[in-house]
């Protein structure tokens, strides 16, 4: 098998560490990344530094981060009073590194393509249909904007909504992310609530509001074990950092 | 007394490459540091018995190695630890873009947000871009309507302060250098004979 040996100059042209931090570099370009930096101090230092920078940028007052809102502005009433009020608050208050921490989401939620969570509105049509290729090719950002008219167009289409909220969050939009989420969660017992409220914790995490994602975290159903499990344990994380 | 043969540094920063690896998959410092001894151990070793053919291929032969000794923690720890512990790693495992954030300090994210409030619009656009969108700069050209060249020199710009500010005062070259690999012909079990271990 041939390796892949790359320079920095490789690594700067392709944006590896860009990418990389934002969980869109796979297969070979990952293997070829990961193979150079571990030799690589300069690359080490990099991705410590887009750490900083995406952390820099969370934590920023809105207005730092033109597109972040201006790009999904026409979402509505509630959402946009949910923004306002986010924005208000983290326009004082920077957020604690580890609460960021405990926000991250290492993979996407799995969209499995088919209709294992399937509710009344499932099959969405073709609109929904392109959407989820995007997002299960990691485009977040081409998947949520498509998401986004689905929504538009049926606002009860809670895979949909949950999809938007979770293309959202990978993208660093939290704000958005929070407030998707929170629809999905307004519109009852679906088969994506559970979930809703975990992601939805994840991103009032990244915004700071520790004490609005335990109360997120406390209302999964127990009965969804699994998605139940990794809400206590990130309860629990959250509790015991918040008192450090 | 610290090394000073070729290969010493190689493995510092090799050691230090792991453990950002580690940190990424695992999430977890301790684990990580565990993951960078245990890796190290194995390609010093194969480097000693003359198993590494070229030498130049060290970051993928590492690399290898270390996948496999993240791969074993990870499964003893589902099996030994106890259950509410398996469900917290569960957890600690799903923070991996940025898992790094351990390792940057309050004040250097301080000094990095002043310096993005300092940026032209238009360069934060371009950063928030890279950074949560992960395109290159010629999808933001292609994206923003303006000449690739044009994007390039506003993003070096950039990061060229954002890096002055995360490195504080005393600075840091900004200028990309290629990777300082040994040469093929360093003779490495010479080397690994004056590696203090």
């Amino acid at each position: 098998m041939t390796e892949i040996i790359l320079t920095c100059e490789d690594v700067e042209r392709d944006a590896l560490v860009e990418r990389s931090l934002a969980g869109r570099l796979t297969g070979a370009d990952r293997d070829a990344f990961e193979a150079h930096y571990l030799t690589c101090e300069r690359c080490q230092t990099e991705l410590q530094l887009g750490t900083a920078v995406r952390m820099a940028l969370r934590s920023s007052p809105a207005a730092l981060r033109p597109r972040a809102w201006a790009r999904w502005a026409g979402i509505g009433g509630l959402a946009a009073a949910t923004l306002v009020a986010t924005v208000l608050w983290r326009a004082q208050s920077g957020v604690p590194p580890e609460l960021l921490s405990l926000g991250a989401v290492i993979q996407a939620p799995v969209y499995l393509g088919v209709p294992l969570r399937s509710t009344s509105a499932a099959d969405g049509g073709r609109a929904f249909d392109e959407a989820m290729r995007d997002y299960q090719a990691e485009r977040f950002d081409d998947a949520a904007r498509r998401l986004q008219q689905v929504v538009r167009d049926d606002a009860n289409h809670a895979p949909a909504g949950f999809f938007l909220g979770a293309s959202l969050l990978m993208i660093g939009d939290d704000d958005e992310a929070a407030a998707a989420f929170a629809r999905v969660i307004a519109l009852g017992d679906t088969p994506y609530q559970p979930e809703a409220h975990f992601y939805r914790a994840k991103a009032l995490l990244r915004l700071g509001q520790a004490d609005a994602a335990l109360t997120e975290l406390g209302a999964v159903n127990p009965r969804s074990e699994v998605i139940a499990t990794q809400a206590r344990a990130l309860a629990d994380s959250t509790s015991r950092r918040r008192a450090r | 007394m610290k090394d000073t043969s070729p290969l010493g540094p190689e493995l510092d920063r090799l050691r230090q490459g792991v453990r950002l690896l580690a940190l990424r998959e695992l999430g977890d410092i301790d684990a990580a540091d565990e993951v960078a001894q245990e890796t190290i151990t194995r390609v010093f070793d194969a480097i000693r018995e003359d198993r590494l053919e070229n030498r130049h291929a060290l970051g993928a032969f590492a690399r290898g190695i270390a996948r496999h000794v993240i791969i074993d923690l990870i499964r003893a720890r589902r099996w030994e630890a106890p259950l509410d512990n398996t469900a917290q790693d569960r957890e600690d495992t799903q923070t991996t873009n940025d898992a790094l954030s351990v390792l940057v300090k309050a004040e250097q994210v301080g000094r990095v947000q002043d310096a993005l409030a300092m940026l032209a619009p238009g360069e934060r656009e371009i950063i928030h871009l890279s950074y949560f969108e992960g395109i290159t700069c010629q999808e933001l050209a292609t994206r923003l309507h303006q000449p690739a060249a044009r994007v390039r020199k506003r993003k070096e710009r950039a990061l060229d302060r954002l890096r002055r500010a995360f490195f504080g005062s005393t600075g840091h070259s900004s200028s990309p250098r290629p990777t300082e690999l040994p040469k093929a012909s360093d003779d490495i079990p010479a080397a690994v004979r004056h590696l203090s271990r």
